[in-house]
């Protein structure tokens, strides 16, 4: 049970008093310090143990300006209205016209569309307005745009152009025709050769991208296409950043992977590398599997909890006829700790 | 440069306004949160046209930019400077919350809905421009009440989460050390993060 926080005056002024005593002292100290100004006063002690507690606990709240947190607000607040989910189709992007809305998401919204130029189909993804505003943000989308670019995967969903048009930042994306994995497994769990097949090839392109410096860090089925001619492609590295860019992915509060694939240590909000997308493979191959996801949970708070400390089910009892070498693939994958995870995704392929 | 000729309008009546407000004329402080938020509204709205063109604008940046204009001709005081940044503050802040609000509003018929105790800790879960409105209000919400406990506190929150304050600049405005700063803000957060988390029941 935790203490309500206090509402009189002077109650505040004493746990402030303490507060002030107790910060910066190590939990020994801090424990005989307490016994020393709470005595008597347990409910006392137990109102100035939960702050601490939150003290300890508050991670990164906080940790940005509200104008970093929330960047659309302050053009809200000059009187700008936010262009509102409208429908673009019809309308130009640099020389691209955008032929009809194909997805969307927090991220920005992706439409089919002509190249006017090459007279070739392409995917045209527009983010949302705020970017644009934002020049850091600005320079690392088209940084990140350029790098993808660069490399040529038949894994990775190739990328022919990015750039900016009317205050919306775009990138140009080949087209591909079929579904994406998600769809795929909504249809029941995947032949065992295939399931693997496309965890090959997903790693595949993640070993690709490592190689470069690229952590995806947001895969999850909706993200990896599945075309009906070719290889699977990995989709949107929107949310990637360049290793060693930290800061930015605490700092701009835009985007999170989606928690069902998400590592523990992204979740605990640590730096994280290419071992965040070795576990993602790890529970996007599970649940092709399977035909369930690794870990569940009612709410954000209990899927997290269940990333961080349950095990998930054995594969072979779910499946009976999962292969061991498969089972212990995954095993591997899903290691709470990635130091006892695949270094990268070429180890894993490896195994597979 | 849109700075403003010293001796212009508002200009005059800022100065005016801050020298009563020191003597503790409440209506002079009132008067001054009004006219602030309003010029920071107005400078927001001019620096739009910028955003387009790529450049950054923040709650910094303006609250900086607004001090330029408005109070710094040479012959402030350091009283006068403080003041300024806190009156900013606090209006930065009304201004915030309104937009957050009227966000929700309009989203949800007024239905404000609760983020959860990991989104908060985490930065995490969804955090599309609602939720992230919602968070703003929450914050607001909390901080309220740490007002009614402690006034410092509240202020600094102001001065460093809504103006966009440096550790230094807010020891600067508060009269008081970047270690006081640091040991306030981890007593603010924790306060602030104990009374969100509170309510966080799903």
């Amino acid at each position: 049970m935790t203490p309500g926080l206090p509402t009189d005056l002077g109650r505040w002024e004493r746990i402030s008093a303490i507060l002030d005593l107790v910060l910066d002292l190590s939990p020994e100290e801090r424990s005989v310090c307490l016994d020393e100004t709470c005595v008597g006063d347990a409910e006392l002690r137990a109102e100035v143990e939960a702050l601490l507690a939150a003290d300890a606990d508050a991670g990164a709240f906080l940790g940005v300006t509200a104008s970093e947190l929330a960047p659309e607000l302050l053009a809200e607040a000059a009187g700008e209205e936010e262009s509102e989910t409208t429908d673009l189709a019809g309308h130009h992007v640099g020389r691209y016209r955008l032929l009809r809305e194909i997805g969307g998401g927090g991220m920005g919204t992706v439409y089919e569309a002509e190249d006017t130029q090459l007279g070739r189909r392409v995917a045209v993804k527009l983010l949302p307005p705020e970017y644009s505003r934002d020049r850091r943000a600005k320079e690392r989308f088209l940084r990140e745009a350029r790098t993808a670019a660069a490399v040529d995967h038949p894994n990775l969903c190739t990328v022919h152009d990015a750039g900016e048009s009317e205050g919306r930042l775009y990138i140009v994306l080949a087209f591909y025709e079929g579904e994406t994995l998600r769809d795929r497994i909504r249809r029941g769990p995947l032949p065992l050769a295939e399931a693997r097949e496309v965890a090959i090839q997903v790693a595949r392109g993640l070993a690709r991208a490592h190689e470069t410096g690229i952590v995806h860090r947001d895969i999850k089925p909706a993200n990896v296409m599945l075309p009906r001619r070719g290889e699977a492609k990995i989709l949107d590295f929107g949310i990637a950043r360049l290793e060693g860019d930290e800061v930015s992915l605490t700092r701009t509060g835009a985007s999170w992977g989606t928690p069902a694939y998400m590592s523990p240590e992204h979740a605990r909000g640590e730096p994280v590398d290419g071992r965040t997308d070795v576990w993602s493979l790890g529970v996007m191959l599970y649940e092709m599997v399977a035909g369930r996801r690794p870990f569940g949970g009612e709410t954000v708070e209990a899927l997290v909890s269940s990333i961080l400390t349950q095990k998930p089910e054995p594969l072979e009892r779910l499946r009976p006829d999962v292969p061991p070498e498969l089972a212990r693939v995954v095993d591997k994958a899903l290691a709470k700790d990635p130091a006892e995870r695949y270094a990268n995704a070429a180890e894993l392929l490896a195994d597979l | 440069m849109d700075r403003q000729t010293p001796g212009s309008t508002v200009t005059v009546e800022i100065t005016g306004l801050l020298a009563a407000a020191r003597q503790g004329d409440d209506h002079a402080t009132q008067r001054l949160i009004t006219l602030v938020y309003d010029e920071l509204r107005a400078m927001a709205r001019r620096e739009l046209r910028h955003w387009r063109q790529g450049q950054t604008i923040t709650t910094t940046a303006l609250v900086h930019e607004a001090y330029l204009k408005l109070v710094d001709n040479g012959a402030t005081t350091w009283d006068d400077r403080s003041h300024f940044f806190s009156v900013a503050a606090l209006a930065m802040r009304h201004i915030l919350v309104d937009a957050a609000r009227r966000r929700v509003a309009k989203k949800r018929g007024g239905d404000e809905v609760r983020i959860t105790f990991d989104e908060l800790r985490l930065g995490g879960g969804k955090r599309d421009a609602e939720a992230r409105a919602v968070e703003v209000l929450s914050i607001d919400r909390a901080l309220t009440s740490l007002s009614a406990l402690d006034g410092r506190l509240s202020e600094l929150v102001e001065l460093r989460f809504f103006a966009g304050l440096t550790e230094e600049e807010t020891a600067e405005v508060m009269g008081t050390s970047e270690r006081t700063v640091r040991r306030d803000w981890r007593k603010a957060r924790s306060f602030l993060f104990q009374a969100l988390g509170g309510q966080a029941a799903p």
